[in-house]
């Protein structure tokens, strides 16, 4: 999605329907058997207001229904041009997310989200701090003290999940064999794209969303519940 | 709300409305609240974090007395806070500044809260200088934590050594409360000293009470009034404790 603080809203796993429950869900389900393995892939269609939009870059495509272990590696989501980059980032659960502030000013983190919620506090330039994230779910990030910077995690139940092109199309490899749930998640439609797909050993299997409208007003308080002050209430686009 | 609606509720029923408003408004970051009124707590600021403090403690029995301490916080780190407090008291008809000083609280586990056991070890050392007295005097802390379901409790065991006698005494405290919501915590506190080595010496007191905390968003205020159980003990004692986090 590139453009970190692009957006906002105090969503929470609500947020997803049902895909947050199966989110919740997802670690008591056994992991798959190593053997058959498929491919899933397609195309995301965004629109804006119903109009078609020509970029459609950023969605992130997920599989739920079952879980693996999380990388060893720790993912980034860094403070730069007081924004968040990048605004939309999806790990599994378990792994680490690093905060740098990449501006020469102080920046703060934090998430009331029920998943995940912390306060990093208020650091410097060329700092970073490190927050693990175990529960799947949807953690809204924010700035306590640049209401324009607010962006995603994804904390997802599996490795299982790719990025959009600018096209829309989305490739995700060695997918289990197996009836899954396929969600396309886009932080500013309203509620992620939901697919049910058949995943067939040495096979490509489509999962057929719907187009995903971006109508979602983005707004958020700061830490402490309250408007900020010297904003008007909707941030980013 | 038309002003004859307004006029037709009763108070009680606003404070009712207002304080069932709060307690189902969204959750918010409440860092470095205090649920009790005697014993330290173990909630840190984050780190940077300010925080103004205000303690106002009521004394009657046989030397009453009112005090007033500021107490003006820092989150150093995520496990450090360090505060300046100053206290005025007011007494025998006397205002004056009693005593100034430097508090250090180090939280022993992490601050992350979903990564926070559920016991929580904290030190405090402080020193403050009584101005009239020209003493100093050394205090240090180990206070425990813990939480259970709604139930979050405290123990907390101090010594206070003072230059003038010198002086050495303890003091222990007690306490728990309930989380009635997020936000409106009830339960009780119990605070007592004993001087160990002084001049003169003193009977060892403790005194028991109800205490309310109310915390929200930036806000959090506690009170509590303990009730002297032994000869020793002033007959009541109130404090009420505010602080607001920038």
């Amino acid at each position: 999605m590139g453009g970190g603080g692009r957006r906002g809203g105090a969503r929470g796993l609500a947020a997803l329907g049902g895909a947050g429950v199966l989110l919740l869900l997802a670690p008591l389900v056994a992991r798959p058997a190593e053997a058959g393995r498929g491919r899933l892939a397609g195309k995301i269609a965004l629109t804006h207001g119903g109009a078609p939009k020509p970029d459609a870059s950023g969605v992130i495509v997920y599989v739920v229904g079952f879980s693996e272990p999380p990388p060893t590696v720790i993912a980034e989501m860094a403070q730069k041009d007081k924004a968040f980059v990048p605004g939309l980032l999806a790990i599994t659960a378990g792994q680490s997310v690093s905060f740098p502030n990449r501006d020469p000013f102080f920046h703060n983190v934090f998430s009331l989200s029920p998943p995940r919620p912390f306060d990093l506090g208020q650091y410097t330039s060329k700092s970073a701090k490190v927050r693990a994230f175990p529960n799947p779910g949807v953690v809204e990030i924010y700035c306590n003290i640049h209401p324009e910077m607010a962006a995603t995690i994804l904390v997802l139940p599996n490795r299982r999940f790719a990025r959009t092109a600018a096209d829309g199309s989305f490739a995700i490899e060695d997918v289990p064999a197996g009836a899954w749930s396929a969600f396309a998640f886009d932080p500013y439609a309203d509620k992620p794209a939901r697919a049910d797909v058949t995943v067939r050993a040495g096979e490509a299997s489509e999962p057929p969303f719907a187009a995903l409208d971006e109508t979602r007003a983005p707004e958020h308080l700061n830490k402490f519940g309250e408007k900020y002050k010297d904003a008007k209430g909707t941030y980013g686009r | 709300m038309s002003r004859t609606l307004l006029g037709s509720l009763r108070p009680a029923a606003v404070v009712a409305a207002v304080l069932l408003g709060l307690c189902l408004a969204p959750a918010e970051s409440s860092a470095a609240r205090r649920r009790f009124a005697w014993s330290f707590d173990t909630e840190m600021l984050p780190e940077r974090g300010v925080e103004l403090e205000g303690w106002l403690t009521e004394e009657a029995g046989e030397d009453p007395k009112t005090t007033l301490e500021w107490r003006l916080g820092l989150g150093l780190l995520d496990q450090i806070e360090v505060s300046l407090p100053v206290e005025i008291t007011f007494a025998g008809g006397m205002t004056q500044l009693d005593t100034y000083g430097l508090d250090a609280r180090f939280r022993l586990v992490t601050a992350d809260p979903l990564l926070a056991p559920k016991v929580v070890p904290l030190v405090r050392v402080g020193i403050e200088r009584a101005v009239a007295d020209d003493a100093v005097t050394g205090e240090a802390d180990f206070v425990v934590t813990g939480d259970v379901w709604r139930l979050h409790a405290v123990a907390d065991l101090g010594v206070a050594v003072e230059s003038l006698g010198p002086t050495v005494g303890l003091t222990y405290g007690a306490g728990a409360v309930v989380s009635l919501t997020d936000f409106i915590h009830v339960g009780a506190e119990a605070f007592g000293e004993a001087v160990l080595a002084a001049p003169t010496p003193e009977a060892p007191w403790l005194g028991l009470g109800p205490t309310l905390a109310f915390t929200h968003g930036r806000f959090w205020i506690t009170a509590s009034a303990l009730i002297g159980l032994m000869a020793a003990a002033p007959d009541f004692q109130g404090r009420f404790l505010w602080g607001v986090q920038f």
